[in-house]
């Protein structure tokens, strides 16, 4: 009864009080083997979370159960966007409701254009007689093209077709930045990129960083996070959150690895 | 039989119209050698059922061809069942020498012109239908461009059919170093239960480069069988844009003849079938000359029941030594009922090749990139158009007139939606 209530006033108010992500107790199995035990964790707008674990320990099956792909579906728990049940949604509603993944791999479209493509999402989540004529949504992407660096002329390219690692990573920022989310998941935003690289693409984050959009990094690697300076950092170990801390627990990790949490005593619950 | 009686009036028709006599003697030797020819065999098309073989020309309809203008300024024409019904060129091409007519005409006014190119070549798959092709041809297109004359705008042909069978025919010829963008468009404006004895050939001579984009819309109770050749002579060029994307019952042969040395084919080409609509359809490169390349890209939207049966088919024959072929297919199929069968073919007689190979698929739509699209809040149906569109944009992109571009790409994202 009172949940219920509760969920009322957060989307009632979701507009004034700034985007949150609520994931309560989250288990999913993967081909009938528990990955995710019961993670838990909260992310307010104007927040940046960053997740970190070891290899195979069910960081991109949080990220693609909270987008909501097809082969990831939780046995158990909720997941709240501005209060909102969003694990009964399929992909797309999730991501007009403001939900974004910036993907590891992000696929090629071939003959689909940068601006095609983007006009339609965009306007997909503006929804029918809200959409931006061509002309407006051309200044909007121009200026935000403009904002992270990127040539006018990927406009006209194909989606990730023939993209280097770093233009596929930096093409998902300038999507994030085309679409406003409300709520951003960077799933291993650097992987495969050089120093120079990272950089770009954490200027991007950072230039876009503010109270109405919260950000949750999902990475293996500590690296990142010098140079997108996380407000909270979560250990995620064999399918749960284990332990919770600020910046300097990354760096911490950076020092001591992975196995000095596993002798780090109780875990910490968020 | 039946058929002597419509073949000895057709030709006695033209021998009263005043044909000269090789092009008299080239139909009475193709009526001949029809008679002891087959309907053409496929493996998973049986076509004898289609009646092809019966298409029985009529007379040419009145109707008002306005609303199927062509866009191309320079020089476009448009025919009525083979026949001229406007034609414009401009007084620029007319003094380059550009020739731009339908077919009767050109038999009439310049027939020692067309004579070494008109029905002067055996094919590879010559058969009973193209033989009567030959008997029957009672119109169609002819483009002359002369010797060293480049062409910057494209050309422009619309062929309109309508109320009655007919066995159009376009003859396109580049002399040594001509260049010319050819945009031919076949069209339906009835919905008449026609069939359709159609061909193009194309003849580009030492140097010459030819961008043809071949592309039908007919409606959907329309019979069609339809082959288009091009020749090339040494160092010859062309370059096929082909969009099907209509009739009830197809056989298309797009054939590159690579006959002089250093020639070239590139071949781009585009299927996109709905309805009840079945299509045997082919893409054939014969490599005669050395060091000759083709390179084929051929994809394939079906949907409801239709189906279609593609063949990629490359030949190098002895002799054409350090030659290269390549051929990629892929189709999309977006229901149930559908169905595609891709035939990868290659034929090769010689042991010096530069380069020979193949890659096919048929299949749905990748759940991949379906998921990438939605994850940005596109609906899956949007998302479904988009790819498939995409897909096809590749091909659809290179067709050269804009307005016929954006035409088809209209038409493409109806049937896809539909």
């Amino acid at each position: 009864m009172s949940k219920t209530l509760i969920i009322f006033q957060r989307s009632g108010e979701a507009g004034r009080l700034g985007p949150t992500l609520e994931i309560r107790d989250l288990h999913v199995p993967v081909e009938g083997r528990e990955v995710l035990k019961g993670v838990n964790l909260t992310v307010k707008g104007g927040e940046i979370h960053a997740v970190m674990g070891p290899n195979g320990t069910g960081k991109t099956t949080m990220a693609s159960t909270l987008m909501g792909h097809p082969a990831y579906v939780p046995s158990r728990g909720e997941v709240l966007l501005d209060g909102e049940n969003i694990l009964e949604m399929k992909v797309d509603e999730r991501a007009r409701k403001g939900l974004f993944l910036a993907m590891q791999y992000p696929l090629a479209v071939p003959g689909v254009t940068m601006a095609n493509f983007l006009r339609t999402a965009l306007n997909a989540k503006l929804g029918e007689g809200h959409g931006l004529s061509v002309m407006d949504f051309h200044k909007r992407l121009m200026e935000r093209m403009r904002l992270l660096g990127i040539e006018p002329s990927f406009a006209e390219r194909y989606v990730n077709e023939g993209f280097s690692g770093g233009e596929k990573k930096r093409n998902e920022i300038l999507q994030m930045a085309v679409l406003e989310p409300r709520i951003a998941i960077l799933d291993e935003i650097d992987s495969g990129l050089d120093i120079d690289a990272v950089k770009i693409v954490s200027n991007g984050v950072n230039t876009l960083r503010g109270p109405n959009m919260g950000v949750l990094i999902i990475t293996h690697y500590e690296r990142i996070l010098r140079y997108i300076k996380p407000d909270v950092v979560h250990i995620l170990m064999d399918g749960k959150i284990v332990m919770t801390g600020g910046p300097d627990l990354a760096e911490s990790l950076e020092e001591h690895g992975y196995d000095w949490i596993k002798t780090e005593g109780e875990p910490v619950t968020p | 039989m039946s058929d002597t009686l419509i073949e000895n009036a057709h030709l006695k028709h033209c021998e009263e119209a005043g044909e000269p006599a090789w092009l008299l003697d080239r139909r009475r030797s193709a009526w001949e050698r029809s008679q002891d020819m087959p309907i053409p065999r496929f493996e998973k098309t049986d076509i004898r059922r289609w009646r092809l073989e019966r298409a029985t020309p009529g007379q040419h309809p009145d109707l008002d061809t306005r609303g199927i203008a062509p866009r191309s300024a320079e020089a476009s024409i448009v025919t009525l069942n083979g026949r001229a019904a406007r034609r414009n060129v401009s007084e620029a091409l007319i003094s380059m020498g550009i020739v731009l007519t339908d077919l009767e005409e050109a038999v009439r006014t310049m027939p020692d012109r067309i004579r070494p190119y008109l029905f002067s070549k055996d094919g590879p798959n010559d058969n009973l239908l193209t033989m009567l092709h030959r008997t029957y041809a009672n119109g169609g297109v002819v483009l002359i461009v002369p010797s060293g004359v480049e062409v910057k705008e494209p050309i422009e042909i619309v062929q309109g059919f309508a109320a009655s069978d007919a066995y159009p025919h376009t003859l396109v010829v580049l002399e040594p170093m001509a260049r010319a963008t050819v945009v031919e468009t076949l069209v339906s404006l009835d919905e008449s239960p026609i069939t359709l004895n159609a061909q193009m050939e194309a003849h580009v001579a030492d140097g010459g480069f030819l961008r043809y984009a071949g592309i039908q819309k007919l409606s959907h109770q329309v019979s069609m069988f339809h082959p288009r050749i091009v020749h090339l002579a040494k160092d010859a060029e062309v370059e096929w844009i082909v969009v099907e994307a209509g009739s009830r019952r197809v056989v298309t042969n797009n054939e590159t003849m690579l006959e002089g040395d250093g020639s070239r084919s590139q071949s781009f080409a585009v299927f996109l079938l709905d309805g009840k609509t079945e299509m045997e359809f082919q893409t054939s490169m014969f490599h005669g000359g050395r060091n000759s390349i083709s390179d084929m890209d051929s994809k394939g939207v079906v949907k409801d029941s239709a189906k279609v049966a593609y063949t990629g088919f490359s030949s190098i024959l002895r002799g054409a030594k350090g030659s290269e072929t390549w051929q990629h297919e892929k189709t999309l199929m977006l229901s149930p009922d559908s169905r595609a069968d891709l035939i990868p073919m290659l034929m090769i007689d010689d042991e010096d090749v530069a380069k020979a190979g193949h890659a096919a698929a048929a299949g749905q739509v990748d759940e991949g990139q379906l998921y990438y699209l939605m994850s940005r809040g596109i609906p899956e149906r949007e998302a479904l158009l988009l790819l498939v569109m995409g897909f096809l944009g590749t091909i659809l992109d290179r067709i050269p007139v804009p307005e016929v571009r954006e035409e088809i790409q209209k038409l493409a994202e109806r049937k896809v939606k539909g």
